[in-house]
């Protein structure tokens, strides 16, 4: 398997994986989407709000900020404590504020980390209040799995592409530029005579530019042993921390599956 | 109401970008270009910003002050 990055800039990484299986990749990327664990704000005890937010909306608000940290912690359901939380698989968190103007907005960054979990993002609203309103509040976070909650999803986009290839004849072309035209990502190019792929890879195989080529000189297929996939998390783990943690999980399920195999009598 | 920590859709957090969005359209600039700046690509993202209507700072004006109260 050859590994080339395309891009790792705003938050989003594509790599290609040339000769990788497009099941391997997808599993890859489910895990990375479902079993991953991340911290997220699960338990949120309100002392005091005189905000004009419902002290729902306040912990809903709190749930979906992404956390950083708790590599220490441990997951609550596979924690000793039966699932009530402790201080091995909680992290807790205070927010303690009284607006001293009007329209003052609270941010994520106000909150104090007790523990080994912060927030990833520093700049997120929580609230907005006028001048005496307060809000107190304790928030204990757990490390959690994206296929119980969304806010356990360490990503926001992660998808696999097959690589697209594109096809031109140049004897049936007559350069009319219909297909440059059509295409939707604006990727086709004409150059010394013939009709060019400025960047393959952001063809979404959507064959407009087939449909629209009367000679049909252009033709689009894909190669579903090379495929491209793509990651932008939410701020828990950077993105190549989840590629390898999805790695680990795989890992780890295969060992548990062979650890049961071979724990079967021998009858089997 | 309040910008949407996340959006609906994709799960993107957008919350943080609301202040600078606000802050560029108040002065004039093309909705479409700062977003494009803050880069919010897909549309599912860029409609969060501009559907959203700060609601609450409506409702932060019938907020009635525990010191004014006592005075009527």
């Amino acid at each position: 398997m050859d590994v080339k990055v395309l891009s790792n800039s705003d938050g989003q990484l594509k790599f290609v994986a040339k000769d990788a299986d497009p099941t391997f990749m997808n599993a890859i990327r489910r895990i990375i989407m479902a079993e991953v664990a991340i911290p997220a704000i699960e338990k949120v005890y309100i002392a005091e709000n005189t905000s004009v937010l419902y002290d729902d909306i306040i912990a809903h608000r709190l749930g979906l900020i992404p956390l950083k940290g708790g590599e220490i912690l441990t997951l609550t359901e596979k924690c000793d404590c039966d699932k009530k939380g402790c201080p091995k698989c909680e992290s807790i968190l205070t927010l303690e504020v009284e607006a001293a103007e009007d329209n003052f907005l609270v941010y994520s960054g106000r909150m104090k980390a007790e523990g080994s979990v912060f927030p990833a993002n520093n700049n997120i609203p929580i609230a907005e209040m006028n001048a005496g309103q307060k809000l107190t509040l304790e928030a204990h976070a757990r490390l959690g799995l994206g296929k119980n909650h969304a806010k356990w999803q360490p990503v926001s986009a992660c998808a696999v592409k097959y690589e697209p290839i594109i096809e031109i004849d140049s004897k049936k072309c007559d350069l009319c530029g219909a297909c440059i035209e059509e295409c939707p990502k604006k990727i086709l190019k004409e150059k010394d005579n013939a009709i060019v792929v400025t960047s393959l890879w952001d063809c979404t195989l959507c064959k407009l530019c087939e449909e629209a080529c009367p000679p049909a000189a252009i033709k689009i297929s894909y190669d579903d042993r090379n495929s491209v996939l793509i990651v932008e998390t939410t701020g828990s783990l950077t993105n190549d921390e989840l590629v390898l943690a999805a790695c680990d999980v795989m890992l780890q399920k295969c060992e548990e599956l062979k650890s049961s195999i071979k724990s079967l009598p021998e009858a089997f | 109401m309040i910008i949407p920590v996340r959006c609906f859709t994709c799960g993107k957090v957008i919350a943080d970008k609301w202040d600078e969005f606000k802050k560029e359209v108040a002065k004039g600039e093309n909705p479409s270009k700062v977003l494009d700046s803050l880069g919010i690509k897909r549309y599912c993202c860029r409609r969060m910003f501009l559907s959203n209507v700060e609601l609450i700072e409506e409702s932060l004006k019938f907020y009635v002050r525990p010191k004014e109260e006592g005075k009527t």
